[in-house]
């Protein structure tokens, strides 16, 4: 049985009161949404509150999930909606960033012929460069590289269209070599 | 090839056409610059993939529990889940230790390899369970005695304990079956007469 087709009987099974069947949705996707959260709010105990916010929510939204899409890309759509929310009141400067077109050319024009590649990143240096971008860059390469979605799941997730979740991730990945190369 | 950008970004996501997955491949081996940046792309996606997760507290489940308020269901199902995990674990053990000391005692190296062949074809099992059944058949008296005794010591020990140790007893008082009507003159036979 697939785990979309799996989480779909536990989801039915929630909705017709098993309270124990979101105890197995909470169990099998709680790490990967407290993880997210904890890459776009870096303190550990506001993204645990947050991570918490975010399952009572789908618990209480259950009935609108729509099964057309993965459990866990409408989990990650509440959990990048609540961080967002939390920044917001927080500290709205950390999620304005520029997803424009206009100066991905310029960017995007100079590749150096020689750029310092290391075979095999440590998982030090990524965390380090990963910290240091904003929290969009950082959540964008997390649902990209570490959870696997596509443009499609990411722009679900982001709710943003998909040319705009590529832009996103090409500024990510330049900062990031950006960050990596001034360190090496 | 700045307008190449977007497709070595596209090419690394895995998101290309296979028309245009081969024009991107066969620029890269022109192009030094494009295969750095590509190879670079591979390498930071593997970066970022073998990060591990984070982990939450382990009160996470029970505040969210508590907010919804159906705490208590999940509290007792938490305790027969953790009491059944002890007796699985302890009957596991039990016949671990029992499967390994009988092939210690009543099996020679050439015996094993014999099972092991034997049990690659399921009419030799049936014919191994029928051959065990008849030799079963041929337990003696004293032997019942003893195991009725057994039993009712046992019996007595699993009423008075708690879930793990029944098992563990139950499972024991198995073994002690199982070693006792396996064993005649000639030891355990893999094969029937």
């Amino acid at each position: 049985m697939t785990k979309s087709v799996d989480d779909l009987l536990w989801i039915r099974r929630c909705l017709s009161g098993d309270q124990e069947a979101f105890g197995t949705l909470l169990d099998r996707y709680k790490n990967q949404i407290f993880t997210l959260i904890l890459r776009i709010v870096p303190n550990p105990s506001d993204a645990e509150d947050l991570a918490q916010d975010a399952f009572l929510k789908a618990f209480r939204k259950l009935e609108f999930y729509d099964p057309a899409y993965p459990f866990i890309t409408w989990l990650f759509k509440i959990a990048h909606n609540t961080a967002l929310d939390f920044l917001k009141t927080r500290s709205p400067a950390l999620i304005s960033i520029e997803d424009d077109e206009s100066a991905l050319q310029i960017e995007g024009a100079e590749i150096p012929a020689e750029e310092k590649i290391d075979s095999a990143l440590r998982a030090e240096q990524v965390e380090k460069a990963l910290a240091s971008l904003p929290p969009l860059y950082r959540e964008i390469l997390i649902l990209r590289h570490h959870e696997g979605l596509d443009y499609d799941g990411m722009a679900q997730v982001l709710q943003i269209p998909e040319g705009t979740v590529k832009i996103r991730l090409f500024r990510a990945r330049n900062l990031m070599r950006e960050k990596l190369s001034n360190w090496a | 090839m700045k307008c190449e950008t977007l497709k070595l970004q596209a090419l690394a996501d895995d998101a290309l056409s296979f028309r245009e997955k081969e024009d991107v491949l066969a620029h890269l081996k022109e192009c030094s610059p494009c295969s750095s940046r590509y190879l670079w792309l591979r390498t930071l996606a593997d970066g970022i993939a073998t990060l591990p997760y984070n982990f939450p507290s382990a009160s996470f489940n029970a505040k969210i529990f508590s907010s919804l308020g159906f705490s208590r269901v999940i509290e007792r199902s938490e305790y027969w889940r953790d009491r059944i995990q002890d007796a699985f674990i302890a009957a596991a053990s039990c016949w671990a230790a029992t499967a390994l000391s009988l092939a210690a005692f009543f099996l020679r190296f050439s015996d094993v390899i014999g099972l092991m062949g034997q049990l690659l074809h399921p009419q030799s099992i049936l014919a191994l369970l029928e051959g065990q059944a008849a030799h079963w058949s041929r337990v003696s008296r004293p032997m019942i005695k003893t195991l009725f005794s057994l039993g009712d010591v046992s019996l007595f020990l699993i009423r008075k304990s708690h879930l793990p140790l029944q098992l563990t007893i139950s499972t024991a008082l198995a073994c002690a079956v199982i070693l006792t009507i396996s064993r005649d003159e000639s030891g355990f036979r893999l094969s029937p007469e």
